[in-house]
């Protein structure tokens, strides 16, 4: 019989995550039959992306009063009944902030294993690939129970589509115990950037930005590459940008196809949170500079020359196709 | 109010590590608090001056290291510590089956801190699975708390950076993400004055706990290889950033 696991399907801007598309993909070339689990209150589920992508089975979390939606515990509840309603006992999610949320919640309820920032599952023998202090080393783990859970490396997999013509199924959620829960209200902050979680190119800042002004230069350079803007600890510590923009050990770990450090001198700890990127390009002054030494490439400058240039020459080179 | 917060020992995360038999790492080497867990006895000691009477309890698990950083955690505000002995590892169901039985057995918590994660193997979950075997409520990366009568209003940070708001029936647990505050440093005078306070030892045979049905065992682990070969973009100014945008364009693929 084939093999089953459900997903848990993260969204953004009404779309289903390429990150989790990525995820899709990897179960299904495992031979792997998907059954996601959708909260939304886009109708339809996403029937149509995840079909794109193979799923199987797709159930629609529905919510008694709207409110629950919003809060942790409800939705944990809601997925383990909505998985044990379809049979499902292995669960795949991503180590976001929705995923660092709700999988412990559901491995707590299961009393169930649970790895995060996993690269490799393998569902036969049951082990699992993850990093271990600081990225320095790479952890493979046996895990055993009735209930398995999996936060995936965001980006790790990308997503490959293969058409399947999957079955909406509506699911009510029943539980009624907020558990001493309450939601209250959400702000979004001022700087809506892309997902640094989600973004395929990240250019960072560090020290060499001089002020919080300055980073005005990688946001510019980015609009053109499409890229997320990062910072490194000193950046954030200085007040120069927000602690949400943090790569490294204590704040995000980012896993792009391209990452442009600009003025970083590339501590262990900032490589903790990126050191899986595909490509590293290192702009700095200093030829000692960790980042110029781990780096795939580097480019000796000053970056308050070499980044409005190269804003300037993308820009130019989009135009050009346009008219092209 | 009786607060407990959870500390961990971590690898210095500036010391590179030792894989010996292809399973643990080399422990000769500095041990520090887990960073997360700064901020929780920032926010502890926050809290418990604000109400006279209140008592600030750090516990941590481990061998000798976990007893250096409780002489920290003490260094930083806390009253008096518990030290769970135990020199094996431990899965995330048994540690928190385990920091539940001392607590349990040292007295009622009010609230609970746990760092959001630890640096060293970054499980996340521990809070949840401590919150569950408690049955009270759970919140992680909180980035601000108040605390009022029976109840904490916790933010917690999202995605892309918004923030959301929750209150939860106390007693509670509490995820401490890094934005939650400054962590205060001890001075000499509060080093001085931790050397005076007690360690509780707890013996692993003395707690009481039913094993979990389900387990994490770690099979292995390897060093990852430094396999980068640092290549130059040169000359000019606009030489290197033409041959910057060849890069994007052929090897990254990103325009």
């Amino acid at each position: 019989m084939m093999q089953q696991a459900g997903v848990f399907i993260e969204e953004t801007d009404g779309r289903v995550k390429d990150s989790v598309l990525g995820v899709i993909s990897y179960l299904r070339q495992k031979d792997v039959a998907c059954c996601a689990f959708v909260i939304s209150g886009s109708p339809g589920g996403h029937a149509e992306q995840l079909g794109a992508y193979g799923v199987h089975r797709i159930y629609a979390i529905e919510f008694q009063e709207e409110a629950q939606a919003r809060n942790p515990q409800f939705k944990a509840r809601a997925v383990a009944e909505a998985m044990q309603a379809a049979g499902v006992t292995i669960l795949f999610g991503q180590t976001s902030p929705t995923g660092r949320d709700l999988l412990p919640r559901l491995a707590a309820l299961f009393d169930a294993p649970l790895v995060m920032d996993c690269t490799e599952v393998d569902l036969e023998d049951l082990t699992v690939s993850t990093s271990a202090y600081s990225g320095k080393t790479e952890a493979l783990y046996r895990v055993r129970g009735e209930y398995l859970f999996f936060g995936m490396r965001p980006n790790h997999h990308l997503k490959k589509p293969a058409a399947a013509n999957p079955e909406l199924i509506p699911f009510h959620a029943k539980h009624r115990d907020a558990n001493g829960t309450a939601f209250i209200g959400k702000t979004d902050t001022a700087d809506q950037g892309r997902d640094l979680n989600e973004a395929k190119v990240i250019i960072s800042g560090g020290r060499g930005l001089k002020n919080g002004e300055n980073f005005q230069l990688l946001f510019d350079c980015a609009r053109e590459l499409e890229a997320a803007v990062g910072a490194s600890r000193v950046a954030v510590d200085e007040g120069w940008v927000p602690y949400t923009m943090q790569v490294g050990q204590t704040g995000l770990k980012v896993n792009p196809r391209l990452y442009i450090a600009c003025g970083i001198s590339g501590s262990v700890q900032h490589f903790a949170g990126m050191k899986t990127a595909g490509l590293i390009i290192a702009v700095n002054t200093d030829p000692k500079a960790p980042m110029v030494k781990n780096a795939d490439y580097y480019l000796l400058g000053d970056l308050f020359e070499i980044i409005p240039k190269l804003t300037q020459k993308l820009k130019a080179r989009a135009v050009g196709k346009k008219t092209a | 109010m009786r607060i407990y917060v959870c500390v961990k020992q971590v690898p210095d995360t500036a010391a590179s590590i030792r894989v010996i038999e292809g399973k643990r790492i080399d422990e000769r080497m500095t041990f520090i608090i887990n960073p997360y867990d700064e901020h929780c006895l920032t926010e502890a000691a926050k809290i418990r001056d604000a109400r006279p009477g209140s008592e600030v309890i750090a516990v941590s698990l481990g061998g000798p290291s976990a007893r250096d950083i409780l002489r920290s955690a003490l260094a930083m505000g806390a009253e008096r510590s518990l030290h769970i002995q135990s020199e094996r590892p431990h899965d995330a169901m048994e540690t928190a089956r385990i920091l539940k039985a001392a607590i349990d057995l040292d007295g009622k918590p009010d609230l609970i801190f746990t760092g959001r994660e630890s640096i060293d193997s970054c499980g996340m979950q521990t809070m949840f699975r401590l919150g569950a075997l408690l049955q009270i409520p759970v919140l992680s990366n909180a980035v601000d708390v108040d605390i009022q009568e029976g109840e904490a209003f916790v933010s917690t940070e999202a995605e892309l950076g918004s923030r959301l708001q929750y209150s939860l029936s106390l007693p509670c647990i509490i995820g401490a993400g890094r934005g939650l505050n400054t962590p205060k440093y001890p001075t000499f005078p509060d080093i001085m004055k931790a050397r005076k306070k007690e360690i509780r030892t707890l013996d692993l045979q003395d707690l009481r706990f039913e094993p979990s049905a389900s387990s994490m065992e770690l099979l292995e682990l390897r060093t990852v290889a430094e396999d980068r070969t640092p290549r130059p973009i040169e000359g000019d100014p606009d030489t290197a950033v033409e041959e910057l945008i060849r890069i994007l364009e052929q090897e990254a693929r990103i325009i």
